[in-house]
């Protein structure tokens, strides 16, 4: 993979962030063919983020995105293409996360499962503590409403012996 | 059973609906799921797994209530299976096994078994050797049936099939033999008479009915006859004979249709999927007779009867104006030991049952059947078959040789003889009767519509019950035509008793 790519896609987290720059992709596609040939982020100045215009520029620089229309065009259908195939990460977690614990995060299961991963994220306060995992069918509760249900009932079925 | 959150948190594993289309649903994620799995919707909906993609599993749901896409589903780690229960005899159930007759919850103990099973293997198979006595005289003489044996009712709609299937029930209820009447997209009216004619016959005790409607998912259409098989394995496995019906599975191949198309599976001919053959195949191979498993009697004989289980498949293939060249029939008829044809024309004709003798087969049948009863149907095939050629020359109007007329009419007389009322059943010892009673002359020179009276009167005598003298004469007629063994001594016994049989007919007239 591209550096200028791999920097970008580490900048999306979550599929809020996720869908936020898929917009902005589709903007600037709509914006290829509409100023005949010229730089992308030239054409897109103050009209999309800042993380996509950098990263547009960075292209640019390596050469790799030119100034026909046409080519930009499918340059940015492969970008869109490449971060709709990255796995998804359900998380369900009781509190609202920071940036910083949303990064930490996303580092740890990149680091677990070897590539990238886009963590669709739930706040439900009913699970108290811990998370809720899925990925790719695979679905794990670490929940501490799990542990104390489970503390409940062994205590309740051993006081039912009785 | 347990619920969605249970199943997730024991397997691990989560999907999600991502495709819907009435009764089946695509699903995606439960990566270890299987090949006929149940699997639970968070709403508790099950549905079985019947194929699997490489990104998605397709899923044959058995109720569409909740069912929307995005729903969450759990595996269960098991085969779909059904709860069986000795309990079930007497109700009506659907095809998972829940109660529809409004009587409440099958009580007792239940078994899980698998709707999907193997069919026994050759080892355990034993040669068809006992006779099926269905009560209807022109079956059990010339298309024979036995234990353990497929024979498929074919014919049009509404020739009687269902009729001949009820009086087979009640002969065979009544002999104790376990019976599992499965239906098949049947029509709520169709299926109340059903009850109606087998608790008039007291014998519904006896039966369990399995019934889908049209207004059922085609899911649960689809799964009616291996749920009625899976229940008949029940029974068998615990030492019973089993009859089960499938009425029928013309309509079941349409249901299966539809499923295959709903999933975009290759249309073949009649745009039925290709497996469908296998489909009932693997179902009617599941029937036979088989060495029972627990050698309750390990000192009888290995050849003896009792140590033999088995289970009678009569399935139900329906046909348009007689053409049985359809591809559901031919497959069925591949399938099968022979079959029984109702005759479109034969019903037009006005004969009950509309049975064309000539164009049904029993191929092993005939192998249960003992030398009298051999003797018989080849000499009345014969005279049938006489009779049906000189009725086409008789229908010119040309003169008729006094042989001619002679065996006209005794064509005549035999068709008077296999003409029975749906509510009849006739028992071999009588049948026997009868049959000496023509050959030994009885009704010559009689018109024919006296020998049905006096035909009537015998069958109401064996009938009216044991407060009769006409049933204990015709009870100790019957003890002794059992030790007959050929037609002449049959022919000399019917002689020697046309006495008893006169004084039967003149019991109250």
């Amino acid at each position: 993979m591209e550096k200028p790519l791999e920097e970008f896609t580490e900048k999306i987290n979550t599929k809020e962030e996720l869908i936020f720059y898929l917009e902005g992709l589709s903007q600037a596609q709509q914006a290829a063919f509409r100023e005949g040939r010229a730089l992308l982020s030239e054409k897109l100045k103050g009209k999309i983020s800042k993380e996509l215009k950098n990263f547009f520029e960075k292209m640019e620089e390596k050469g790799m995105l030119s100034k026909n229309p046409e080519q930009q065009y499918s340059f940015l259908e492969k970008i869109k293409k490449y971060l709709l195939s990255l796995p998804e990460v359900k998380l369900e977690i009781a509190f609202s996360p920071s940036n910083d614990f949303l990064k930490n995060i996303s580092l740890w299961f990149k680091e677990e499962l070897g590539q990238k991963v886009i963590l669709d994220l739930t706040v439900n306060p009913k699970i108290v503590g811990g998370a809720i995992i899925e990925y790719q069918g695979n679905w794990r509760d670490y929940s501490l409403a799990r542990e104390i249900d489970k503390l409940i009932n062994d205590k309740l079925s051993h006081y039912e012996r009785f | 059973m347990r619920g969605f959150k249970d199943y997730t948190e024991k397997t691990g594993e989560i999907g999600y609906i991502t495709g819907l289309t009435h009764s089946i649903t695509w699903i995606s994620g439960l990566p270890t799921l299987k090949l006929e799995e149940m699997i639970i919707t968070e709403h508790g909906e099950i549905g079985m797994v019947h194929g699997l993609n490489k990104k998605t599993a397709e899923v044959l749901m058995f109720s569409v209530k909740n069912l929307r896409i995005g729903e969450r589903v759990a595996k269960t780690n098991r085969v779909f299976q059904i709860p069986v229960s000795q309990k079930l005899l007497g109700r009506i159930i659907n095809p998972l096994c829940l109660p529809i007759d409004g009587l409440g919850p099958v009580t007792g103990e239940k078994r899980y078994l698998n709707i999907q099973r193997e069919a026994p293997g050759i080892t355990q198979r034993v040669r068809v050797n006992e006779p099926l006595e269905t009560g209807v005289m022109i079956v059990d003489l010339l298309v024979p049936i036995g234990y353990g044996q497929r024979e498929l009712v074919i014919g049009d709609a509404k020739t009687g099939k269902t009729a001949f299937l009820l009086q087979t029930i009640t002969s065979q209820a009544k002999k104790g033999v376990i019976c599992i009447y499965v239906a098949i997209g049947k029509e709520v009216a169709a299926v109340k008479s059903v009850e109606e004619y087998l608790k008039e016959m007291e014998v519904f005790d006896k039966t369990i009915m399995v019934v889908s409607t049209p207004e059922d998912p085609n899911t649960i259409n689809y799964l009616a006859p291996f749920s009625g098989m899976t229940i008949a394995e029940y029974f068998r496995d615990q030492g019973k004979k089993v009859l089960v019906i499938f009425d029928d599975l013309t309509t079941h191949a349409k249901f299966y249709r539809e499923i295959s198309l709903l999933l975009k599976r290759i249309p073949g001919r009649a745009s039925y999927s290709g497996d469908i053959f296998h489909i009932h195949a693997a179902l009617l191979e599941r029937a036979g007779n088989i060495k029972a498993s627990n050698n309750k009697s390990s000192d009888q004989k290995s050849g003896s009867k009792d140590n033999e289980v088995s289970i009678t498949a009569l399935p139900v293939a329906e046909t348009l104006e007689n053409d049985i060249s359809g591809y559901i029939q031919t497959n069925l008829m591949a399938i099968t030991d022979g079959h029984i044809f109702f005759d479109i024309d034969n019903f037009r004709e006005g004969k009950r049952p509309a049975i064309n003798a000539f164009l049904s087969v029993s191929r092993v049948g005939n192998q249960t059947k003992e030398l009298l009863d051999k003797e018989l149907a080849s000499w009345t095939r014969k005279k049938m078959a006489e009779y049906k050629r000189l009725m086409e020359i008789a229908q010119f109007g040309v003169e008729l040789s006094p042989r001619t007329q002679k065996l006209l009419d005794l064509g005549k007389k035999l068709e008077i003889l296999f003409s029975q009322g749906i509510k009849t059943i006739i028992p071999r010892t009588l049948q026997l009767l009868l049959f000496g009673l023509l050959l030994s002359d009885f009704w010559e020179n009689k018109p024919h519509d006296v020998m049905k009276v006096e035909v009537n009167k015998i069958l109401e005598g064996y009938h009216k019950g044991p407060f009769f003298e006409e049933f204990l004469t015709l009870l100790e007629i019957e003890n002794d035509i059992k030790r007959i063994k050929n037609l002449k001594e049959l022919k000399g016994f019917t002689k020697k008793n046309i006495p008893k049989v006169i004084k039967i007919l003149h019991a109250h007239s």
